[in-house]
């Protein structure tokens, strides 16, 4: 049992940290919800540092690296609300072609820098030739080159790799649009695999919530700040109980969330793990990150004052990212109800 | 990272479940309630696991130990708290007093107290607070004054846990009052069955499991040997021993929880609530994170590296005690009111949130140290 990092886990932490901080600073990151070009060469900076391919194996030109350490990253990338793409390709896409073996070329792709999403939500189905229906809230899809369909099919569920081009991309409005979305209108003939996605999504609700929990740490982090100088009735306002108080439960949020994500991520990354125990922890990480993160950005804008609801202040660019993250995969609600159905042995 | 046991951790958990099967009857679960109550059964217990060394695992040979590390002492203290092992008698000093004793007594202070306490033989109570000094312990008044080799002691300590059934108390007074709140402040090692002393019960809400006092020093004296740690530095002696006691408090809290847990998900397979399912998902995600977060604070501490989630344990394992058996009564349905041992988890778990530390002043320790905000 070992709860720290490795040296080279370490390092990527502290190069992505200082990579994001000069190249996706909070000005760049309050650009690029305006410029949906801005993303680009940030994308094409971290494909070639190996970001994309961490979890690809090594057989398809990855890393081969595991679940710990996409979270060791998502975490960097949520304190920075990375307005590239990774999280869709190498967080979501990736882990779910990994697991269900539905596409080893989109895998490779992914490693090379294909932009790649998860389509997990809509009514997709599939009648043994043609994927048909409409995917919902598909991340990144306008900005995709390749999407991982996952539908209902006669016998159980399917995953289909579809090009982009042979879709149809509605953009919709979106909580954060530095993670554009999408519905996403399907009549493609593809082969499929049959394929329980769960164990893939598992993986994937993991590293969301790794990014979840960077996105409340960043704010935890930026919000003590403030509390230390701004002053109001003569002192700083950290020393008023209320503003300390709720600092101190908002720390406690966030670390419960982050243990639970690190808990998950080895516990997925375990081989002797066992499938309820997987879908517990991926369940627990989710729901707890996807809380800590919206009580952040809320305790965050209350204990800013007026200033946080400001276009130029930062703030509203990360709880954008809460918003959109803590519903995505299932929110709060659904995993811990999800957790409690499997502790009471119904794997409903 | 590696969420697997090593070696080193399973060989010892191991060896210490074949010990604690080896000491427990059959029917120890089945039979918690009684077992809780019998005083000479967990005496025995504690004598076992102090000769065994199971009882303070990372200490040596000798003194209730087997020098083993950090990782490994956790990994035992969860696996005792996870079975249910009996609660030790004295708890309070064996995890508050006795690592106190190692860390500021004299070599005669600890060869005099430490074996008779760690076997359970003479127990300890913890004198710190007042009816006019709880939270704010800066402010006790009882006093101890020199006359030449001996100190006498006038005053009054409250809530002071088993000091009815102890032969020893450490006792915090005021030596200077001259000084600044924090600094005049001395740690005695004070006979309880000493002229002078004056033990009276006080009764709790509820029948609770353990005695709760008042103790009134009139005159009492006390020798110059009796001071623990330096004389007016009896504040430190205090911080570190409220260290200890919150270490000693979140895996306490974790039985409980666990325990709870398993008290609702009977409750819950018998009667279908649905409408509970997300507080029970939410009270699961709390015991995971209570018990893994002390594994990533070992973590941290066996690479030198500071370790600020620990300060969130005794917050975080005593409010999420306080719910768990707050959702067990709601699984129970209405007839918990009619249930004597749920209201009594459900009382005790009241107290929780107390001793110790309230939970408002670990949301301040927790905003100044781990946060650095300013003190208000
Ligand atoms: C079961 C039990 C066993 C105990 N055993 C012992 C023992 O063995 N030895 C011993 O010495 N003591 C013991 N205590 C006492 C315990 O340490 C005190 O109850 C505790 O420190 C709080 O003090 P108080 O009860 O006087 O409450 P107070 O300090 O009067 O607090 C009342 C309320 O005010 C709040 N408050 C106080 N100060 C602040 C502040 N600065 N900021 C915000 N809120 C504040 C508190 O959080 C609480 O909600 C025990 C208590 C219990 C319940």
């Amino acid at each position: 049992m070992n709860f720290g990092f490795d040296e080279d886990q370490e390092a990527l932490r502290e190069a992505a940290e200082k990579l994001l901080a000069a190249e996706s600073p909070p000005a760049f990151v309050r650009e690029a919800l305006e410029d949906p070009d801005a993303w680009r060469p940030l994308w094409s900076t971290i494909v070639d540092l190996g970001w994309t391919s961490l979890a690809v194996p090594e057989r398809l030109g990855g890393l081969g690296l595991g679940v710990v350490d996409l979270v060791a990253l998502a975490e960097v990338t949520g304190r920075w609300v990375l307005p590239a793409p990774w999280m869709s390709a190498a967080g979501l896409a990736g882990p779910v072609l990994a697991a269900t073996g539905a596409g080893e070329g989109a895998l490779a792709g992914i490693a090379e820098g294909a932009v790649s999403t998860l389509a997990a939500e809509g009514d997709v189905r599939w009648d043994g030739r043609t994927l048909r229906g409409t995917a919902r809230r598909v991340p990144d899809a306008v900005r995709a080159d390749v999407l991982v369909v996952l539908a209902a099919g006669p016998d159980g569920r399917v995953v289909g790799v579809v090009p982009a081009h042979d879709v149809r991309i509605e953009p919709t409005p979106a909580a954060d649009p530095n993670r554009p979305l999408a519905d996403v209108h399907l009549d493609v003939v593809v082969p499929v695999v049959a394929a329980d996605p769960e164990p893939g999504l598992d993986v994937a609700r993991t590293v969301l919530a790794a990014e979840l929990v960077g996105v409340a740490d960043r704010i935890l982090e930026v919000t003590v700040e403030h509390a230390r100088e701004r002053v109001q009735f003569d002192r700083p306002i950290g020393a008023f109980q209320a503003v300390k108080h709720r600092l101190a439960d908002l720390f406690v949020a966030v670390e419960r969330a982050r243990t639970l994500t690190y808990d998950a991520a080895m516990v997925l990354d375990d081989p002797a793990s066992s499938t309820g125990r997987r879908r517990e922890v991926a369940s627990l990480a989710k729901a707890a990150a996807s809380e800590a993160a919206i009580l952040a950005a809320k305790s965050g804008v209350q204990l800013h004052g007026a200033i946080a609801i400001t276009w130029e202040h930062d703030l509203h660019l990360f709880a954008r990212r809460a918003r959109q993250g803590a519903s995505a995969l299932g929110d709060h609600l659904f995993h811990y109800r999800r957790a409690a159905e499997s502790f009471l042995g119904r794997e409903g | 990272m590696d969420i697997t046991e090593t070696p080193a951790q399973r060989e010892v958990r191991e060896r210490y479940t074949a010990w604690l099967d080896d000491f427990l009857p059959d029917d120890y679960l089945a039979r918690y309630h009684e077992h809780r109550l019998d005083w000479a059964f967990r005496r025995a217990h504690q004598r076992d696991a102090f000769e065994a060394g199971w009882l303070v695992p990372q200490w040596e040979p000798g003194l209730g130990g087997q020098g083993l590390d950090h990782l490994e002492t956790l990994t035992i203290r969860l696996e005792s708290a996870r079975r249910a092992a009996p609660k030790l008698p004295n708890i309070q000093g064996v995890g508050v007093v006795a690592p106190g004793l190692r860390e500021h007594g004299t070599p005669e202070q600890i060869d005099r107290y430490l074996v008779p306490l760690l076997r359970g033989d003479e127990w300890w109570a913890l004198g710190m607070s007042e009816p006019g000094a709880g939270s704010d312990f800066g402010s006790i008044r009882t006093r101890a004054v020199r006359h030449g080799d001996t100190w006498v002691v006038n005053g009054q300590k409250i809530w002071t846990t088993q000091a009815d059934q102890s032969r020893y108390a450490t006792l915090y007074c005021r030596t200077d009052p001259a000084a600044p709140k924090h600094r005049g402040i001395t740690c005695f090692i004070a006979d309880l069955t000493a002229p002078g002393v004056t033990i009276r019960r006080i009764r709790s809400s509820e029948d609770s499991l353990e005695s709760f006092c008042e103790v009134f020093f009139d005159d009492v004296e006390l020798r110059a040997d009796a001071v623990l740690g330096a004389v007016d530095d009896g504040w430190n002696v205090a911080m570190s021993s409220l260290d200890h006691e919150r270490d000693m408090i979140w895996i306490m809290n974790w039985v409980e929880i666990e325990r709870g847990l398993a008290h609702v998900r009977s409750s819950m397979l018998e009667h279908r609530r649905d409408d509970l399912l997300v507080d029970l998902g939410r009270r699961l995600a709390d015991a995971e994170a209570i018990r893994m977060t002390g594994y990533r604070a070992v973590t941290n501490e066996l690479r030198g590296e500071r370790s600020p989630e620990f300060l969130i344990l005794k917050l975080f394992g005593s409010e999420s005690l306080q719910q768990v058996w707050e959702l067990a009564i709601q699984a129970a349905g209405p007839g918990a009111v009619t249930d004597p041992g749920l209201l009594l988890e459900d009382f005790d778990a009241l107290a929780a949130t107390l001793y110790g530390g309230t939970s408002e002043v670990q949301r301040n320790i927790i905003g100044e140290r781990a946060l650095g905000l300013p003190k208000g």
